[in-house]
């Protein structure tokens, strides 16, 4: 292989050779005949070694050289003429001496090249080093730690690169691969474990496991291994000590970044955890709150009925009994309310999703509302054509009735509330619009936010707990669309909400 | 003789409300707090309906429904807790004949009874009889001369949804699951046949005229599947 490369080049150096040592020749013959002091025309050749050995490369083309023009001043210029004979013995201290300075000049010429080639490969290669460690800097997330890792390794040795991450228990979070997977097979994957478990460089290479495809090298910190990174070469090479020095120099980068981006993840998720524990607490407390309004109510009525059974009228008992289903019905709600919340941050929640024509969650999710109020007017308008959507059916009936449910609370009664769907690009939506007295540009921004309650006014009967809305929005937003609401002309409010019609999410 | 029905619920307080209102229209009583119990009294006393909440101490409720499908037609419905809607479709499709979901409201559950009740009475021509004319409401489908006319209006359906229509009317009152129906109509389920059951149901609500936002005909139970109005 190595010798097949090398063969196109060796031809080549030797016709420039050939061509140098030709017009040499010729410039030294032409100099002869007019009759040019003899030492020119040892220089003339002197020249030519240097021009090639700067060309060629190489301490045996300038050896082969040095020894080619001796040979050739000899043979044109040195009497006799022609043959390789000498006449005068003086000249072969001539030769000896021309050997020599052309063979040292022709050396220093090449040292001198190499020297600005191993420059130029340093300051690349701490060029380099300086850019990868600003990409690893600028990271964010342990996941793009990754993805660059292995993308600025692979570019580096144009080599396939295996970025491996473990979390403090030894599990593994992230595996990045850049370029093809040869990690697969068995001793690659016992390599890497090896390099995990002991800390220290595993695979080809070395003496661990030296027939895999890669050379496997850790991550290390203070506390351990964090992971390993895998680099396995194109044409079944090891890898050079300037690139294992190489992977040496990032790991320890890669390290700080990793441990960096843990405490941050550490920190975020506590911050989350302090937050869902003060949430939760103020859940209790509004619950509690609210819960006590309707069983306050029923309990009273039960005992009154009960305590004066003979004392009161039917008509009387006939309406605590009618008020105490109504005050249950609305304890129930609450309670759902709290259930399908709770479940939902749990992430207990699974979206069943189906293929569901719209329209039809609509009618239901009407009719639902309509068995508990006949005071309102609701109006539906569907489209034509039978809109599908893949969604969670029940879900998202349950958001049109908490959004027609807070339509009614907040809107008086006989007016009209209007549902519609329609479908623009690949959206469908659906659209509650009603004529109530509308949400003032204060609230707007927050009637969201979980547990907000607006200013009651003396139109609203019941009050909910404020985790209709937010619950919405969880619901709209894991089926990766996007609920707004926006104030209706003249009056009332639009509360309105879009998935991704089914061609998009399939 | 007097209807008997046989409840089944392990919480007192529900079995003697749903007794109190069961009565109250004329119609006998016997209940179980468990699966056990509940599979003796249905082979021992053969009620006319059980009502079977799905959360049983001693055993599924899924359980209770096969065992006694394989001995019994008695029509079963099926009471469960909220949010259990895959257990429901379970319970549907394992042969029960329809299903209230908990907290539910008494009239709705002795509309439910009245309508299978009435069914019973009528013995089983309608389903087993080959052609027959139904009439809900403006509806009218004549399945001699397979037509269906809409306030004397006649409209005219493809094979298949004409097929759909005549297989609701026939389980009148009953809710269908979209197994059941996908599997009647198009013998299979496949995804492409969900599809193909929304847009049939769809095209249908449009030519018998349904108002989106008051069924007159066709409910749709989301999630589990349609029921054709009876009252």
């Amino acid at each position: 292989m190595k010798k097949f490369k090398l063969k196109p080049n060796i031809i080549k150096n030797l016709v420039i050779m050939m061509a140098i040592m030709f017009v040499c020749t010729v410039t030294s013959l032409i100099f002869d005949h007019i009759r040019i002091l003899e030492s020119n025309i040892v220089m003339i050749y002197l020249l030519g070694v240097l021009l090639f050995s700067f060309i060629a490369e190489g301490y045996l083309y300038s050896l082969f050289a040095s020894v080619c023009v001796v040979l050739l001043y000899n043979f044109f210029f040195i009497e006799p003429q022609y043959t390789l004979k000498v006449d005068n013995p003086d000249y072969l201290i001539t030769f000896l001496v021309m050997f020599i300075v052309g063979w040292i000049t022709s050396m220093l010429t090449i040292r001198v090249k190499l020297e600005r080639q191993l420059v130029k490969d340093r300051e690349e290669y701490i060029s380099s080093l300086y850019f990868i460690e600003e990409r690893l800097l600028n990271v964010k997330g342990v996941e793009e730690l990754a993805i660059v890792s292995a993308e600025e390794i692979s570019k580096q040795f144009k080599a396939n690169v295996l970025v491996e991450f473990f979390d403090s228990t030894g599990v593994l979070v992230y595996r990045k691969i850049e370029g093809e997977e040869v990690f697969k097979e068995n001793n690659d994957c016992l390599a890497c474990l090896e390099t995990y478990q002991s800390g220290s460089p595993c695979g080809r290479g070395t003496t661990l496991f030296s027939n895999t495809k890669a050379y496997y090298s850790p991550v290390l910190s203070q506390n351990g291994v964090l992971g390993v990174i895998g680099v396995s070469l194109n044409d079944d090479l090891s890898l050079s000590n300037a690139q294992r020095a190489f992977i040496e120099v990032i790991s320890p980068q890669i390290a700080v970044v990793l441990k960096k981006e843990r405490i941050y993840e550490k920190q975020q998720h506590t911050k989350m955890e302090i937050q869902a524990e003060r949430l939760r607490a103020d859940m209790l407390r509004t619950i509690s709150h609210d819960l006590r309004t309707p069983l306050a109510g029923i309990m009273g009525m039960a005992s009154t009925g009960f305590d004066n059974y003979d004392k009161i009228g039917d008509d009387v008992k006939k309406n605590f009994l009618k008020s105490i289903y109504e005050d249950a019905e609305w304890l129930n709600e609450l309670v759902e309310d709290v259930l399908q919340t709770t479940q939902y941050e749990e992430g207990r929640i699974k979206l069943n999703i189906a293929e569901e024509a719209a329209e039809e969650i609509i009618t239901a999710a009407v009719t639902h509302v309509k068995k508990h109020t006949s005071k309102y007017k609701i109006q539906v308008n569907i489209p034509d054509e039978i809109i599908l959507v893949q969604v969670d059916g029940v879900l998202i009936r349950q958001v049109i009735i908490n959004i027609l449910n807070n339509a009614i609370n907040y809107s008086p009664e006989e007016s009209v509330i209007i549902v519609s769907l329609y479908c623009k690009d690949d959206q469908v939506f659906f659209e509650v619009k009603d004529n109530g007295p509308g949400i003032s540009e204060e609230e707007l921004p927050h009637i969201f936010e979980r547990y907000y309650n607006r200013n009651i006014n003396s139109i609203t009967k019941r009050k909910g707990m404020g985790l209709g809305l937010s619950l919405c929005k969880s619901i709209v937003e894991a089926h990766n669309g996007k609920i707004a609401v926006c104030n209706n002309e003249p009056h009332g409010t639009i509360v309105r909400f879009y998935v991704l019609s089914e061609k998009e999410t399939k | 003789m007097k209807p008997l029905i046989l409840i089944v619920d392990d919480e007192t307080s529900i079995r003697s409300f749903l007794q109190v209102s069961i009565e109250t229209q004329g119609y006998k009583c016997i209940d179980a707090a468990n699966g056990a119990n509940a599979l003796m009294l249905a082979t021992s006393h053969n009620p006319d309906i059980l009502i079977l909440d799905l959360g049983l101490p001693d055993m599924d409720g899924l359980d209770v429904i096969k065992r006694l499908r394989k001995i019994s037609q008695m029509p079963i419905i099926v009471i469960s807790a909220r949010g259990h809607d895959r257990e429901k479709v379970e319970a549907l499709d394992a042969g029960a004949d329809d299903y209230l979901t908990k907290p539910f409201s008494v009239t709705e559950l002795l509309a439910r009874l009245r309508v299978i009740l009435r069914h019973k009475s009528n013995g089983n021509i309608s389903s087993e009889a080959e052609t027959f004319t139904y009439k809900v409401k403006d509806l009218i489908i004549d399945t001699d001369k397979r037509r269906v006319w809409n306030h004397n209006e006649e409209i005219r359906l493809t094979p298949n949804e004409y097929k759909v229509l005549v297989l609701l009317a026939k389980n009148q009152g009953k809710v269908l699951t979209h197994r059941y129906i996908t599997e009647n109509i198009w013998g299979g389920i496949v995804a492409e046949d969900t599809q193909s059951l929304r847009v049939c149901m769809g095209n249908l609500r449009r030519k018998i005229g349904e108002d989106p936002s008051q069924p007159k005909y066709i409910i749709t139970e989301i999630g589990v599947g349609y029921r054709l109005i009876d009252e």
